[in-house]
Parts: C-alpha cells; structure tokens; sequence
C-alpha cells in the first residue's frame, strides 16, 4: 500500500520509494526506506500530508508525491 | 570612525547546520547587531554575516551559511555550502566550521556531521535544544560522543547564549590541520576521476559525480570530463547520493546507541496543538482570526504614530521654509529631500507591526501550520503554501514582502510569487483609495450595517488578491522550470517554542533599515528629479506663469485661494513637469484622465501616495491643516474647461481607483526585484504588465462608467 491510504494516527515501515528524488530528499531528513513512519494529519481536499519520522519528526509532503511512497501498515 | 589598518585579518567561523537546528538563534546570540547581509555571488542567496566578539577580546568573522540536511544539495541555497567547503579558492571559505548540533535530531544532525568531518576543514560542534531534549528523557554522554566522532562538542542554549563561554574559549585555540587519512577509493569510476580532480575522499567524488552541472567552481573541462564519466559507467547518480546517505544514517544509528539513552517518551505539547490549528475548519479559522488581527494591527495601530510622523515632518518642513533663505535650494531641501524622507519614514510604524507579529508567528512554529493548511490552494495557482508570507505582508509594502520570499526555495514559485505580491494592495495605495472613494461613493449604509464606501474598499483589496492569484496562473504557464531542480517540496513542521525576543527584535531592526535605506535611496532620488521637473521650466515660462498668477488674483475671479497657491499652480502647469502631462494627454484621455491628472500619475511614480500631494499643488490648495479636505472639495467642483462637464466624474473616479489597484507605481519595489532576481529582466516584466492591465483596466472602467 502507499502512504496515502494510512488513517492519522498509524503507522508503517517504507518498503520502497517510487521517486527517486523524494527518497533522497527523505533520506537526507532522517527517513530512509527501512524506517517507521506515522501519518500524522492530512491537510484537507488532497493538501499536504504530514508524516512523524521515527525520532520524532514531523514532515509534510504533498499527496502526488505521497502515492510515490509504499509502505507496509504495522499493525 | 577609526579606520582599522588593514594587515588585521578576521578569524572565520561558519556556522553550518540542518534547518530549524537554532543555527541563526545561534548567530545572532553571538553577534547581536553586529551584522550585516553578505552577498554570495552568482545566486540569489544572501549569507549574514556578523562581528563575533569574544570574552577574550577577540574579533572574529562569523557567518550563518544556508540550513542543509546533507553535502547531497538539492537547491542552489545549498550548494552555497559546497562552494565554501569544495572550493578552496572561495572568499567565503572559513578557518573553522561551527556545526550546529539538534539534541532532538541527533542522527540527520551527525550525519551532516560526519560528511563535512571527511574534508580537511577544522570542526567543532555545539549541541543546541539541550533543554527540549532533558525535557523529553534524551540523555547525552558528551565524553562517549566525542570520543566516537573526533569532534569537540559543547553542549548550548542558543537562545540564552547558555555555553558561549565554553565555546569562545574553545574557539580561541588554534586549530591545525587535520590529519589526512589515507584516500581509499574502491569503485574504479573513482580511481578515474582522481587521476584528473584530487579527491579527498570517496564521498568527495560521489559529490562531483552528482553535482557537477551546479557548482560554479567547476571548469567546463572539468565538467565535461564528469559528464562523460557518469555516461561511461552509467551511474545512477539519486541512487548514489541516496546509498550513501543511508549507509552514513545507520552509522549514526550505531554510534547514537552507544551515548545517548532516551526514556519513553510523552505525548508532546505539539501534538495536542496541532489537533486544533491544523484541523481542516478550526485551523482555517484560526489562521482568519490572526490575520484579520495582524491587519487591524497595521492599520488601526500604526495609524497613531503614522499621524504623528505626518504632523512632525510637517512642522519640520514649515520651521526649515521660515527659517531657512528663502532660494531655490532651501525648497530643494524641503520640498524635494525632506518631504521625500518623510514619505519613506511615514511607512515605518507599519512594517515595524507587520515584522514583529509576522516573526512571532514565524518562530513559534505556527507559520509552517499555515503552510500545511494553504499549501494545496495555493498550487492551484502556481504558488507555494509558503507564499502566504510575502503575500499578507503585501499589504503593509511589497518591498518587504518581497524579500519575504526566499523562504521559497523552488525558483519558479518564488519567481511567481516575486511577480504577483506587487499587486496586493499596499498601504501607499490608502490615500489614493480614500480621497476617491469618498469623492464619488456616497456615505450611506447597504443592509443596515455595512458602510458602502468601506464595502469599496474591501472590493479594491479582494481586487488586488485575486488579481495577484490569477496572475500568478499565468506566470505559472509561461516560465519554465529552473534547470536542475527537481526538488520535491518537503517541509518540516518545527515543535512550538516561544519565540525568542532577541530574534523577533533583531529582524524587525533589519527589515525596517532595509526598507527604509533600500527605498529610501531611490525614493528620494526620484523626489529630486520630480521636484526639478516641476521647478524648472522652459526659459521664462516660470516668470510668466507667475505673472499671469498675479493678474487672476489681482482680477478677483478666485477668491477663496491664496496668490501663492495660484503662482504654484500656474508655475506647475509651465514646468518640464507640466508639459510632460501635456504630451501624455491622448495617451491616457481614453481612460478619461487629462493632464492635470496625468502630471499627478506622472509624480507618484516614485511613490503612489505622492498622488494626493501633486493633486493638491495642481489644484492650488494649500498644505494648511485639512488640505484634504479642501482637496475634496476642489475635486468635486471640478469642471473640464470644454464641456463643462465635472472632471471627477464617477467614470474617471472608479477609472482612477482601478489604474492604481493595478499600476507598478513604485520605483523602489521594481530595485527591490532586481536585487532579488539579480536581473533586470523580471522588474521590466513586472512594470510592463502592471501597467498594462492598469491601462486596460482603468480603460475598460471608463468606458463602461460613462
């Protein structure tokens, strides 16, 4: 599944990165393919949707760019 | 001032850190007011630089370089950094890196670290948010971190200036050069590469390799070499950067384990603020609320000192006239340069509110939360939900608002968004607004409650806005992308804090003298030439002129005004000045306008507000207390020497009102936009445009209206 589909509040661990240039970028932030996330909130009608990093961060990237992120849900 | 003999060359520090790391809390502890805005060459990135004084009496040269997460740039703000550590040759280049550590963010924090540490540059290390992290159980053994990183690293408050002690002393011992380990370089694209470029390390060439079409130091030789070594290998160079960077976080992973110990931590204060401000209808009338409160700040606050302002160059201008000699260089001085200066200091008690609220809202972190709630509707327009800053601050003055906008690091939304913030309405607009408004809309109430004319001019700034958003759609369309970034937009949401007054304090001191220097050198400058142009005019005109001002008054057909507003009208009417709205005549009767008014948008193009004032000198009213009002009354009983007709007529009136909601009448915001495009290209766009849409606005206005 895709980050998109995660409700405020779960969390999921990045399986893989579709683009290239978002992985970097999160990698750089601390949050590399590998790691726990949570979503954290979603901006409404498809704004910005932020995310918890595993030390605690919080980022927020839009949601085209958001479909570009497969996680698997933790439970 | 005591010049210093030049042979005394500042130590320099850099501070290098992640965003949001307290890096320029840090800078601007150590430096307070001692500083000023380096600027970097080639981009549009400007570096602060400060005098940094040390308990030991020592004057060193600090500078606060760009935030990054990583030596992998991704913008040209970025790759500032590179230039100063790659670059041997650059200007910027310090003798020591300061590297700003987050207790909060201990791994993205030490892996910047640990990349710069591979360089030769000196290093120290300051751990800042020390008291956040106590706060949320993070415990750090200082000895274990130096011991695996090699660093020096002292634990600070950048906000208290707690550790500066500790630092200073640390600072002023002499570093050496580090010790060189031998370059190990395993892939053979590497080996290729070092026999051309000297390598200092293997992450020194997966640098190049990705980064060599940005960085300005950098031959073409070079650059082609890179080029085609990257083609004959086949790197993927995001792979690259990205491989490297996760092999250098689990590094960090591994070392953070071995000294620092975190105890479960709480649910954060954050989080339940976040609930509210970042909810999808209670964050957005939240942020309405505060905006509607910073707006009511600027105007009805500021109002106060803007009159006492007034009233003081006022008095200024009447006591220099008496008592000055009377000559042509005296009325320079107060009518030209005096009045100039008053018109820039006027707008101060404005931007002074405008900055102190905005930077509270900046440094709490609650700016960032607008962000998040605006950033979709904002794109819909080509914009940035980081464009909401320069945009509210529009309405103060564009010159701040568009310096606001380096906080957008995508170059084609901050370049939008640098086009369309000139349209919002900004306070020097007011005047123009008022005087019309209340010409040709009557007083009355609309359903009991609203006043008509304030329902005008709310529409002329809904007017602006959307003006501003639908330009920006056309922007959008039209530029093109900066080359080479493909940045994805990713933005951080830092936790609250309070803001810290000395940086609340600091900004507002830097914004306003960059306001009041960066416009008030060309405004007055302009008010100079405008004054010579309506001084001057051919030879003899002026004794003419003044001598028919003495037969009309002397005739008696004017009763109500005084001879030597008469001379000045009459002397206006034959100045370059005059004959200069007489040339543009036909160019702006169609937007009902005559010369009378085109000397006026002629004067005000320095400054809008200027309009009333030429306004009142063309109509000969006297700059006595209530010249407005009498300026109303003058304008009313206007009638065109032809037809007979009222000039200000309800037509020309809405006409007006639309040209100056639109035109680009002020030279000192079109500076502003070069020194931050560094061309003149976007300023000439911006002022061709704007004048176009305010000509065919107006144009429209008028022929619809009459």
């Amino acid at each position: 599944m895709v980050l998109t589909e995660l409700k405020p509040g779960e969390k999921g661990i990045i399986t893989h990165f579709n683009n290239q240039q978002l992985e970097l970028q999160l990698t750089n932030m601390g949050c590399p393919t590998g790691s726990t996330i949570e979503l954290y909130r979603k901006a409404s009608m498809g704004g910005l949707i932020s995310i918890r990093t595993e030390d605690g961060n919080l980022l927020a990237i839009r949601k085209s760019e958001a479909m570009h992120l497969n996680i698997e849900k933790n439970d | 001032m005591i010049s210093s003999p030049s042979d005394i060359k500042l130590q320099k520090i850099a501070l290098l850190g992640n965003p949001n790391a307290g890096k320029s809390s840090l800078f601007n502890t150590l430096t307070g007011l001692h500083q000023h805005t380096g600027n970097y060459p080639g981009v549009t990135t400007d570096i602060n630089v400060g005098k940094w004084k040390t308990g030991q009496g020592e004057t060193l040269e600090l500078s606060d370089l760009p935030g990054i997460y990583s030596l992998f740039a991704k913008s040209e703000d970025e790759r500032v950094v590179l230039d100063v550590i790659l670059d041997k040759n650059n200007s910027y280049r310090p003798d020591l890196i300061i590297v700003v550590l987050d207790a909060i963010n201990l791994k993205r924090s030490l892996m910047l670290m640990e990349q710069i540490n591979r360089f030769d540059l000196p290093i120290i290390a300051v751990m800042n948010m020390t008291d956040i992290a106590e706060s949320r159980g993070i415990k750090i053994d200082y000895t274990q971190l130096q011991k695996l990183t090699g660093v020096k690293t002292i634990p600070i408050n950048a906000r208290t200036g707690k550790g500066r002690k500790e630092l200073e002393e640390q600072v002023n011992q002499k570093f050496s050069k580090k010790e060189k380990p031998q370059l190990l370089l395993e892939e053979s694209w590497q080996k290729e590469l070092s026999s051309r470029i000297k390598l200092e390390n293997a992450l020194h060439a997966r640098i190049l390799i990705s980064q060599y079409e940005h960085l300005s130091f950098l031959g073409e030789e070079d650059k082609a070499f890179l080029k085609s070594l990257q083609k004959k290998y086949n790197l993927d160079t995001l792979q690259l950067q990205t491989e490297d960077s996760k092999k250098c976080l689990n590094r960090q992973s591994l070392l953070i384990k071995e000294c620092v110990k975190t105890e479960k931590p709480k649910v954060s204060r954050t989080e339940r603020t976040d609930k509210v401000l970042m909810h999808p209808v209670a964050g957005f009338i939240i942020f309405f609320a505060l905006l509607l409160l910073v707006f009511q700040a600027i105007f009805n606050l500021a109002s106060y000192p803007m009159e006492w302002i007034d009233q003081g160059f006022g008095m200024l201008t009447t006591w220099l006239s008496a008592n000055l000699p009377e000559s042509m260089l005296t009325d320079l001085f107060t009518e030209g340069i005096i009045a100039g200066i008053g018109g820039i200091v006027i707008f101060v008690p404005q931007i002074v509110i405008l900055f102190a609220l905005l930077t509270i809202l900046e440094e709490s972190g609650y700016m960032s939360r607008v962000m998040f709630l605006t950033d979709k509707t904002m794109s819909r327009f080509g914009l940035n939900g980081k464009s909401i800053v320069p945009l509210i601050s529009g309405a103060a003055c564009a010159i701040p608002a568009i310096m606001a906008t380096r906080s957008i690091s995508n170059w084609k939304e901050r370049l939008t968004t640098i086009m369309v913030t000139p349209l919002i309405s900004c306070s020097a607009r007011l005047p123009v607004y008022i005087i019309f408004i209340s010409l040709v809309v009557p007083s009355i109430s609309v359903w009991g409650i609203f006043s008509l004319q304030s329902l005008v001019l709310t529409s002329l700034y809904a007017g602006g806005f959307i003006a501003a958003l639908l330009s920006a759609i056309v922007f959008n369309k039209l530029l093109k992308k900066e080359p080479g970034s493909k940045s994805v937009f990713v933005m951080e949401l830092p936790s609250y804090k309070l803001p810290q007054w000395r940086t609340v304090f600091i900004n507002i001191y830097k914004k306003t003298g960059a306001f009041v220097f960066e416009a008030g050198k060309i405004i007055i400058a302009i008010s100079i030439i405008l004054w010579v142009l309506a001084s001057y005019g051919p030879p003899g005109a002026m004794q003419t002129a003044e001598k028919e001002a003495i037969e009309i008054f002397e005739s008696g057909t004017i009763t109500e005004t005084g001879l030597d507003e008469i001379i000045a009208s009459k002397q206006l009417e034959a100045s370059y000045m005059g004959h200069i709205g007489h040339f543009i005549e036909p160019v702006i009767k169609p937007l009902g306008y005559d010369w009378k008014i085109g000397i006026a948008l002629l004067a005000s193009f320095a400054a809008r507000e200027v309009f009333v004032s030429t306004m009142a000198t063309i109509y000969s009213v006297g700059q006595a207390d209530g010249a407005e009002e009498t300026l109303l009354e003058k304008l009313k009983t206007e009638k065109n020497p032809e037809t007979g007709e009222l000039v200000f007529s309800t037509a020309v009136s809405f006409s007006l009102l639309i040209f100056y909601l639109f035109a680009m009448q002020c030279m000192a915001t079109l500076a502003i936009v070069q020194r931050e495009t560094k061309s003149w290209k976007w300023p000439m766009i911006q002022l061709i445009y704007m004048t176009l849409l305010a000509y065919f606005g107006a144009f429209v206005t008028f022929q619809l209206l009459s």
